[in-house]
């Protein structure tokens, strides 16, 4: 039973949010019904940044395995470099923190 | 009954653990939808919508715990990781909304046939990259929890089967 209020309490906030987000898109006149997939590519550019999806959306093929891993890969990179740059500066502060208060008060010093 | 607890907490933490290695999989592939294809893309998407759930079960007493504890005496880092867990709830939700109302396949075979939005796509494209980004630093926060209990669930288990001593085992 309280797995299940859970639950409905965790939907609920979805649903309360997708409504928001919903209504704040539609209020705002961003969504224009019916406006095209060409919008994207102006004078049939392909060059350009392309949305994901749409026509333009490959469904797989041959090499669609290696981009995958490609892009598995990439985005592992970026996520790594983020652990990286968190991590690694937090450690050496946390070790610096440590030899200092190991500095400023050694027992040897404190008997003296 | 202390052995119990202990036992309930291992699984539980087993289950986080493969809970979390399983949305982190399918998060990667969900963001390379041009490679993994739409059908993969949203049903994927979809049924991450469940695991997020649980994942936010297995997580549901530190939410409270520090819903509680927010506007009194706080470490740094649990708030931070507080407020970021929101950005990463809402910027999810944004990101499923927005691929729900662009659907080409999921929403199509259950006989739902939304009008494209071109504002849709642009803030799909958006939130998920901004996730991948939240996503990193939720990894980075926890980063301490990864490593310690891949050490201590799959690394040492493989470690033993091969007959290498943990520090643990060295002490017994």
């Amino acid at each position: 039973m309280k797995t299940i209020t859970r639950i409905i309490i965790i939907l609920s906030a979805f649903i309360v949010l997708a409504g928001l987000m919903v209504t704040a898109v539609n209020a705002s006149g961003m969504n224009t019904p019916g406006s095209g997939r060409s919008e994207f590519r102006p004078g049939g550019d392909n060059n350009g940044p392309r949305p994901e999806g749409g026509e333009n959306r490959e469904r797989g093929g041959g090499s669609s395995i290696s981009r995958l891993g490609f892009g598995l890969i990439k985005n592992t990179i970026v996520i790594g470099i983020l652990v990286a740059v968190i991590v690694i500066p937090k450690d050496m502060a946390k070790k610096r923190k440590k030899n200092s208060g190991s500095i400023k008060s050694p027992p040897s010093e404190k008997n003296k | 009954m202390t052995e119990e607890i202990s036992k309930t907490t291992s699984s539980q933490t087993k289950t986080k653990l493969w809970v979390d290695v399983a949305i982190f999989i399918a998060f990667l592939i969900t963001m390379e939808p041009r490679s993994s294809g739409l059908a993969i893309h949203e049903w994927l998407t979809l049924s991450m919508l469940a695991a997020m759930t649980v994942h936010l079960l297995l997580n549901w007493d530190w939410i409270i715990e520090i819903s509680r504890r927010l506007m009194r005496r706080l470490g740094m880092q649990t708030r931070i990781n507080y407020i970021l867990n929101w950005l990463l709830f809402i910027d999810g939700t944004l990101v499923m909304i927005s691929g729900i109302m662009i659907s080409e396949v999921a929403l199509p075979a259950m006989g739902v046939k939304l009008p494209f939005g071109f504002a849709w796509r642009r803030l799909h494209d958006m939130s998920a990259n901004f996730a991948l980004l939240l996503l990193g630093v939720h990894t980075a926060l926890h980063w301490n929890w990864i490593v310690n209990t891949f050490n201590k669930y799959v690394f040492a288990p493989i470690g033993r089967l091969f007959g290498v001593k943990t520090s643990k085992d060295a002490a017994a």
